[in-house]
């Protein structure tokens, strides 16, 4: 008995020491180590042995408590900042536009998740590009990119972009939120969103619309990935089928320009970014997005058409009186008199049923003149369409 | 020479011995010293009795506070910092990653081995009065035992929520109202675990208290109480099962150690002292048979942590939930008693969280605290696995033991999101994610 003892103890502390040599193995030969190697082996081969020996081994950190960084994505991503290594596989190539980024965007300071995402914590590639469970904002991958139907990570990362460049009025390079900021200004999102103080309160309130978390949408009607930017562009897409009894216009928007609006949505996240980091307000064309305003030309006051575009009417009932979206009536061909009876009835407040609310912000500044010329404009729609046709 | 000596002794002794004999005293009368006997009998330390469970236990416990106060070094109680520094030690302090894993599976591994050590000495009847050994109390002892019991759920309960990540959170908001359902004083039972109306930095700093300074401290003294007691009740209860003829003697009347060590009084009659044989030295013997236990639980939560991950989730967010949010898993039981006893009908809800939540589980800790005094079997029942007058208590025990079981893996295997039930080879439907 007693012998057997001595040996269960010396088996124990055998099994302890393995262990423990295990864990020390672990540690020295962890992922980013290895990385290291490989980087000073090609760094030598490509640009010599002197680049080689200046390249700083050990865990290498951004860390910037202004924008909530603390990124170590280079502690791998050695080569980023060394010109030279274009083209070179990951994690060493050298970063596009190099010289536009010092300047403009230093690494040390804004770091790398700050547009890219990612888990800029971690020292594990796979937890670094948040590929795992538990982290929501996984790293802009040409994978991720792939999903939405873009050929590279850029339209994804525009969405960073913007939470800086949110008041700018267009940001050069930055194709997919300038055409979405177009699109605003033509369709006045503002007629039923609040958007950073201004607007009317048909819709939801979007100034923080990217901070939304995935358990604020319904899915089940969603066809495709079941996340946050797919339900923005399927109902930009088609508002209704997504949610049946949406207000929302359906704005027959094209694949493009949903995707590019959706991007738009996610990008105005609630992040508290210190000034010196937003882009010059002074200088930039700046404006609040949405907030364009349509003015009428001399001589026009009294142009149906005219008014019809610059009241906004179209934005529900459609370009020349034909809505797309069931809850908003089209109103071309209507009779003249029944149109100058319910802009009235609703401007005074007789009529308070069927979305008599919507319509009241939009027709209590309108004067008899403006109500008759936007009543014969509309009831005309169909006679000028029928001559039309007899030509 | 002989000054240099006594001048290190300082260092130890208040006082200088005079003999042996007082020097053997002394450590005597210390709680923290005098675990051990000199001599022990061979039932009480043998590897299919007892299976030493509660010794694995404490060996976990040494584990949990060596590499706990090693976390404390890095860690911040703010919940601001709190989740970025389990994120530094996970990812850049030199084998934070191998510390912190130790530490949770230590804590695991804590809980399962007091559940099983409670198993095995309610099933062997450890917890009977003694009929042979004058100033054993070893249903005082299963009541401490109890009462550890409970202790080690909190400190791994207060554990849980200072990585400060969803899992923490939700984890304690299940805790905290469940507890809010307690009759009269609920709500203010919930403010008291909060700190306050809801889960924040109030909650947090308390529970850090708790679980760095007030609840080890408690467990440690209980600890010396619990294993100072197992020798004051002369050995495990196995030695109640040593055949009248191998007994000496009467009891002896002495002087008997108290916590302060100070009391006269009845002496502790440890059995070995009238044992003829099958006794034998404590050191090495014993003590090579701890140091076995030791190596191999060190051994083992060693494996655990260098091959397996743990769970570090979403930063804590008031702003949406996990979907299922479970309690700790040995508190699912409790979560499944939770949702088994809310029954609705026109109208009329039964406070699931009162019934399974408090009721349940707080009648099953009493009537296991006032067990032994109740308990009617002879005293040769005490000390052996399964005796025959003792079956049907340890009958209904292992099925309250199975239903627990069972419970549990419910709650952790087979509930899924909106706490539906999904087989294991049933798929979750798909989380939505933000990109």
């Amino acid at each position: 008995m007693k012998i057997r003892d001595e040996i269960l103890l010396v088996v124990g502390g055998l099994l302890v020491l393995l262990l423990t040599a295990g864990v020390i193995l672990k540690e020295k030969y962890t992922e980013w180590k290895s990385y290291q190697d490989e980087f000073i082996q090609l760094v030598s081969q490509k640009l010599g042995p002197e680049v080689a020996a200046s390249v700083d081994r050990g865990l290498y950190q951004i860390w910037n408590p202004d924008l909530g960084v603390t990124d170590r994505c280079q502690t791998c991503h050695l080569g980023i900042d060394i010109p030279g290594l274009e083209g070179e596989k990951q994690p060493f190539a050298t970063h596009p536009d190099l010289d536009f980024y010092k300047k403009t965007h230093p690494f040390k300071d804004f770091g790398c998740t700050t547009c890219h995402d990612g888990q800029g914590q971690a020292t594990r590639a796979k937890d670094a590009h948040g590929e795992v469970h538990h982290w929501m904002t996984p790293m802009y991958t040409t994978a991720l990119a792939k999903e939405y139907g873009f050929a590279s990570t850029e339209p994804l990362i525009e969405m960073n972009c913007n939470q800086c460049h949110r008041s700018d009025r267009r940001t050069k390079d930055m194709p997919q939120i300038n055409l979405a900021k177009k699109l605003m200004e033509e369709k006045n999102c503002t007629i039923c969103h609040i958007i950073e103080g201004t607007g009317m309160t048909v819709g939801p309130e979007l100034t923080f619309e990217g901070s939304k978390y995935p358990e604020g949408f319904v899915f089940d009607t969603v066809e495709g990935k079941k996340s946050v930017l797919n339900w923005h562009m399927e109902h930009f897409k088609n508002p209704q089928k997504v949610s049946k009894d949406s207000l929302m216009i359906n704005f027959m928007l094209s694949d493009e320009e949903a995707k590019a609006l959706s991007l738009l949505m996610m990008s105005w996240k609630k992040k508290n970014i210190p000034v010196a980091y937003l882009p010059n307000p002074y200088r930039s064309e700046s404006t609040k997005p949405g907030a364009a305003t349509a003015s009428i030309p001399p001589g026009m006051e009294e142009d149906g058409a005219t008014l019809y575009r610059v009241r906004y009417c179209q934005t529900c009932h459609g370009e020349k009186g034909r809505s797309t979206t069931a809850v908003y009536p089209s109103l071309a061909g209507q009779t003249y008199w029944y149109l100058v009876n319910q802009l009235n009835d609703i401007k005074s407040g007789v009529r308070k049923w069927r979305n008599a609310n919507i319509m009241k912000p939009h027709v209590q500044d309108i004067s008899e003149k403006e109500v008759n010329a936007i009543s014969k404009y509309l009831s005309d729609i169909y006679k000028k369409a029928q001559k039309e046709e007899e030509k | 020479m002989v000054s240099s000596k006594k001048e290190s002794r300082s260092l130890f002794w208040s006082w200088s011995p005079g003999s042996d004999r007082e020097a053997a005293q002394a450590i005597g009368f210390n709680l923290l010293l005098h675990w051990f006997p000199a001599k022990i009998t061979e039932k009480s330390r043998s590897w299919s009795y007892s299976a030493w469970l509660g010794t694995v236990t404490l060996a976990l416990f040494v584990l949990l506070s060596v590499t706990g106060v090693i976390l404390m070094f890095v860690y911040v109680p703010s919940v601001e910092r709190a989740y970025h520094t389990i994120k530094d030690v996970e990812f850049a302090v030199s084998y934070g990653w191998f510390i912190r894993r130790m530490h949770r599976w230590s804590a695991h591994l804590m809980v399962a081995f007091v559940f099983l050590h409670m198993i095995r000495v309610f099933l062997t009847g450890a917890f009977k009065r003694s009929s042979r050994n004058i100033g054993a109390n070893r249903p005082l002892n299963w009541i401490l035992g109890l009462v550890l019991l409970v202790l080690t759920m909190l400190l791994s309960y207060t554990g849980y929520l200072l990585p400060w990540d969803q899992l923490a959170l939700w984890a304690i908001t299940i805790g905290s109202n469940i507890a809010r359902s307690a009759p009269v004083i609920g709500e203010q039972i919930q403010f008291l675990m909060q700190g306050g109306t809801i889960i924040g930095q109030n909650t947090l700093i308390i529970w850090y208290t708790l679980h760095i300074a007030v609840l080890p401290l408690v467990t440690t003294g209980l600890i010396a109480w619990h294993m100072w007691r197992i020798r004051k009740d002369g050995g495990l209860a196995a030695v109640e099962n040593i055949p009248e003829e191998e007994v000496r003697g009467e009891p002896v009347k002495g002087k008997t150690y108290t916590l302060m060590g100070i009391t006269r009084g009845v002496r502790p009659t440890v059995l070995y002292h009238r044992l003829k044989e099958k006794s034998r030295l404590f050191v090495p013997g014993t003590l090579i048979r701890i140091m076995i236990v030791f190596l191999f639980t060190t051994a083992i939560v060693m494996f655990l942590s260098t091959f397996f991950t743990i769970p570090l989730e979403e930063p804590a967010s008031l702003e949406w939930t996990p979907n299922p949010a479970k309690a700790p898993w040995y508190f699912l039981w409790l979560q499944e008693l939770v949702t088994i006893t809310t029954i609705r009908f026109s109208g009329y809800t039964l406070n699931g969280g009162l019934v399974g939540g408090i009721l349940i589980p707080g009648f099953l800790v009493l009537f296991a605290a006032v067990w032994p005094y109740l308990d009617r079997s002879p005293g040769s029942a005490a000390g052996i696995w399964f005796p025959r007058s003792r079956s049907i208590q340890n009958t209904v025990f292992l099925i309250i033991i199975i239903a627990i079981a069972c419970l549990s893996f419910v709650g952790l295997v087979l509930r899924g999101p909106n706490w539906g039930l999904y087989m294991p080879w049933q798929a979750w439907p798909h989380h939505p994610t933000l990109i």
